[in-house]
């Protein structure tokens, strides 16, 4: 908590450089701090389409830097990036609804998201496992377990009831489990049969 | 947020997210090319706004004779038809300015 605190506070003196003298150094300074998660997120939430990932993440912080005077510092800045960035996939999603979705979730997998776990294997299973996963709790476990938000986080950037999000983070949670169960999970990638 | 109950499945999950997070390349130099120019605040600009609106609504409204009537009743503890007309508008005006500053501030 304590390292937040000390982004947090880089952050803040950043926001008010820019508010400041509008200084775009500061900003792309900000923008390298949290490109990497926030593109990140977005290529989690458009699973099929990286690309489209970072068109919307550039997006997000064209909107942050056009709305940085709407940040009241009452959530972290990372928390209000990654609401705008969740804002521009409901859009983006919202405009694409009659465009045909991939119809095999194991499709979806990319090697580079295999790569996150020290066995692919294990990687393959875990994204085809997160691919099966209803779009509610996969995004749930995106924001609680994967970005560290904490579930009232989570409940401001998916806009919903505290509750709702609990639920799902702990639906999520059971339903992967039960995927992985002949993986372990086992952070060294071995089942535990083998 | 790690659950205490499940520290391997958030573990995985966690990497699996981390080792997704993409180098910069270039990102960063095409966002700030993306910039628009930052619109100039000028925090002046509203309260002299709502002290002109002020001034322009007073002088407007002042010479109608409601104000003098109400006023008059009100000054001899009369409760009669202008006070009330006069309150309820004041009241009015007054919940519609509390709503714009609040809107305003969000």
């Amino acid at each position: 908590m304590d390292d937040r605190d000390a982004l947090a506070r880089i952050d803040a003196a950043l926001i008010d450089q820019i508010r400041r003298d509008g200084d775009t150094r500061a900003f792309g300074t900000l923008v390298r701090r949290h490109q990497g998660r926030i593109r990140a997120q977005l290529r989690q939430l458009l699973r099929d389409d990286p690309a489209s990932a970072d068109d919307l993440a550039q997006e997000t912080f064209v909107l942050a830097w056009r709305k940085l005077e709407q940040f009241r510092g009452e959530a972290r800045f990372a928390t209000w990036l990654h609401r705008i960035a969740h804002a521009c996939f409901l859009q983006h999603r919202r405009s694409r609804a009659g465009a045909p979705r991939p119809a095999d979730p194991d499709a979806d997998y990319t090697e580079s998201a295999a790569l996150g776990t020290s066995s692919p294997e294990l990687g393959l299973d875990l994204d085809t496992a997160l691919g099966r996963l209803p779009d509610a709790q996969r995004t749930a476990l995106l924001y609680c377990a994967q970005l560290g938000l904490s579930h009232e986080e989570a409940a401001t950037v998916l806009d919903l009831p505290l509750g709702t999000v609990k639920t799902h983070v702990t639906r999520g949670k059971a339903k992967l489990r039960e995927l992985l169960r002949d993986w372990g999970p086992h952070p060294d990638g071995h089942r535990p049969h083998d | 947020m790690t659950d205490p109950a499940d520290p391997d499945l958030d573990a995985l999950l966690r990497q699996h997210f981390d080792a997704a997070i993409p180098d910069d390349d270039g990102f960063t130099a095409s966002v700030i090319t993306a910039l628009p120019p930052r619109p100039r605040q000028r925090p002046w600009t509203l309260p002299l706004a709502a002290a002109v609106g002020t001034v322009l609504t007073w002088t407007s409204i002042a010479p109608a004779p409601l104000w003098h009537l109400a006023a008059d009743a009100w000054t001899t503890g009369h409760a009669s038809t202008p006070v009330v007309v006069a309150g309820s508008l004041i009241l009015l005006l007054a919940m519609a300015a509390c709503g714009w500053a609040l809107s305003e501030s969000e």
